[in-house]
């Protein structure tokens, strides 16, 4: 690819700093710079704001106020009526995203209230009935039923309701219904690591292959990112910290996070270049490196704990002074090139 | 499309749901009785809130005892009711074909402790008390062993019913 020495014009990202700069250097006037600033930063942002906030509180409050409801009053309302209430918001809730339909967010949102309403269904459902069923069957459940509307809702908050459900899914099915032995209990990092990863990487591919404008947020990048980063980190934490030696299950999983780390570095340093991603895998890395210069000192220095918490401290300033320095050089090289 | 698509799984699901519904409201009514004696325990550290942590006297005699260090950490125990629809304990169930009158009872076994699910009883909040000197679990099981805890009974096997919910 041709490298122009001249950044184009709309590569160069305009802020509050640039306008005042060119202000400063008289090549705008006053009044193009007022101008300017109201476009960047629009005057009744806040109000937008404000009215998302009481959206977000209002909704919060009338929710905790139906369970509270249902709570007080649980012996007087009979079973079927508690059911059948909770389906008659189900179908309201679907009414409305038919009536509004799912291309606009007012119709997103009745859509995710409805699959949360799904969710609670299931589990007033599970304290009527009491089987003892174990608890993952509901959340396999709960899983299966939104899956179809997660996939045709193009809209993030869908997908993360569905991913978490879907998670806490894993996690228990493994702990209540695949039994592992006592020595393959650590693949369910393995586990979280590969569905997590893949829900990642199919966020890259399909905004890479566009047509997913609803996906390229970067939010939810980097929610994805450290979601994918934790199974991955957890075997090497636990690894490090336990005195005891690592079994085969522990020695995989850590041998994934290790590879996972590598692969995520590389994408986000260069494939796609994305700071604030590769500032949480750095903090990840020091994490684990704390946590190895701690496990160490602690074995050195453990009739003198004072001078194991001075070395602690010192080697904490250090590594992550070392992190902040290597991000800051990345930044100055990515602004080098103009990404 | 998409929105069509919405309603045609809607469907789905609540066909789902309500199928749940009829399945469990089937066992209420044509399920037999099968009481459960509960372990003596101090209801005052077990009730929290709106719900009872049971204890089944099954899961502590002497037969579990002796034959539990053998079974995994889910399984099924094999059941009979005496002649005040009490279940008492045969043994545990290895994949044989049961005899007239036997139940399968599924367990779980965590740190060799035997427990019976479910073992919790729900309730609302302030109606402790009603249940406080309960003495049996009253189950409703259905012709596949499927099971419910509909209530819990007192000394004289007869469930206890909170009329008064101001009470």
């Amino acid at each position: 690819m041709e490298q122009t020495s001249q950044p184009a014009l709309a590569q160069i990202p305009a802020n509050r700093r640039l306008v005042d700069e060119l202000y400063a250097h008289g090549k705008i006037s006053h009044e193009a710079r007022a101008y300017a600033l109201d476009f960047l930063y629009p005057a009744d942002k806040w109000g937008i704001w404000i009215s998302r906030l009481f959206l977000a509180v209002g909704t919060a409050l009338v929710l905790s106020g139906i369970v509270y409801f249902f709570a007080f009053n649980w012996a007087k309302i009979t079973p079927l009526m508690k059911l059948s209430s909770i389906q008659g918001a189900l179908f309201c809730c679907l009414l409305g995203a038919y009536y509004y339909k799912l291309d606009r967010v007012s119709g997103q949102i009745l859509l995710l209230s409805a699959s949360v309403l799904t969710g609670v269904f299931m589990a007033v459902f599970g304290q009527i009935y009491q089987t003892g069923a174990d608890a993952y069957q509901l959340f396999m459940m709960w899983s299966v039923f939104i899956l179809g509307w997660t996939v045709i809702s193009n809209f993030a908050p869908q997908w993360i309701l569905w991913l978490a459900v879907t998670n806490i899914f894993l996690g228990l099915w493994w702990d209540q219904a695949a039994l592992p032995e006592r020595e393959s209990e650590e693949l369910i990092f393995v586990i979280f690591a590969a569905f997590n990863g893949l829900m990642l990487t199919l966020r890259e591919v399909f905004v890479a292959r566009g047509g997913a404008a609803w996906l390229d947020q970067r939010w939810v990048r980097i929610l994805l990112t450290i979601v994918a980063l934790l199974p991955l980190s957890g075997p090497l934490l636990v690894w490090v910290l336990e005195s005891g030696g690592a079994n085969n299950a522990l020695k995989l999983s850590a041998a994934v996070g290790v590879i996972g780390h590598g692969l995520l570095y590389a994408f986000y340093r260069f494939k796609v270049r994305d700071m604030w991603s590769l500032a949480a895998i750095a903090l990840s890395v020091c994490i684990i490196l704390e946590a190895a210069v701690l496990d160490l000192l602690a074995s050195t220095f453990d009739d003198v704990e004072i001078l194991m918490f001075l070395l602690m401290g010192l080697a904490t300033l250090g590594i992550f002074s070392l992190a902040v320095l290597y991000l800051r050089r990345i930044i100055s090289v990515m602004e080098a090139d103009h990404v | 499309m998409r929105s069509k698509i919405m309603i045609g799984l809607a469907v789905l699901i609540f066909g789902a749901l309500n199928y749940g519904i009829y399945e469990k409201q089937e066992i209420i009514e044509k399920g037999e009785v099968v009481l459960l004696e509960l372990a003596p325990v101090d209801p005052r550290s077990l009730m929290q809130g709106d719900y009872m942590s049971l204890r089944y006297a099954i899961e502590r005699s002497e037969a579990v005892n002796a034959q539990k260090a053998d079974q995994k950490k889910r399984g099924y125990m094999v059941i009979k009711t005496d002649e005040n629809n009490v279940a008492q304990f045969l043994r545990f169930h290895a994949d044989e074909d049961l005899q007239a009158g036997e139940r399968l009872l599924r367990f779980h076994k965590e740190y060799n402790r035997v427990t019976i699910v479910p073992d919790s009883f729900l309730f609302q909040e302030g109606h402790a008390k009603h249940y406080e000197n309960a003495k049996y679990g009253v189950f409703k099981f259905d012709e596949n062993d499927k099971r419910l805890l509909v209530g819990l009974a007192n000394e004289d096997r007869k469930t206890i019913v909170v009329s008064d919910p101001e009470l």
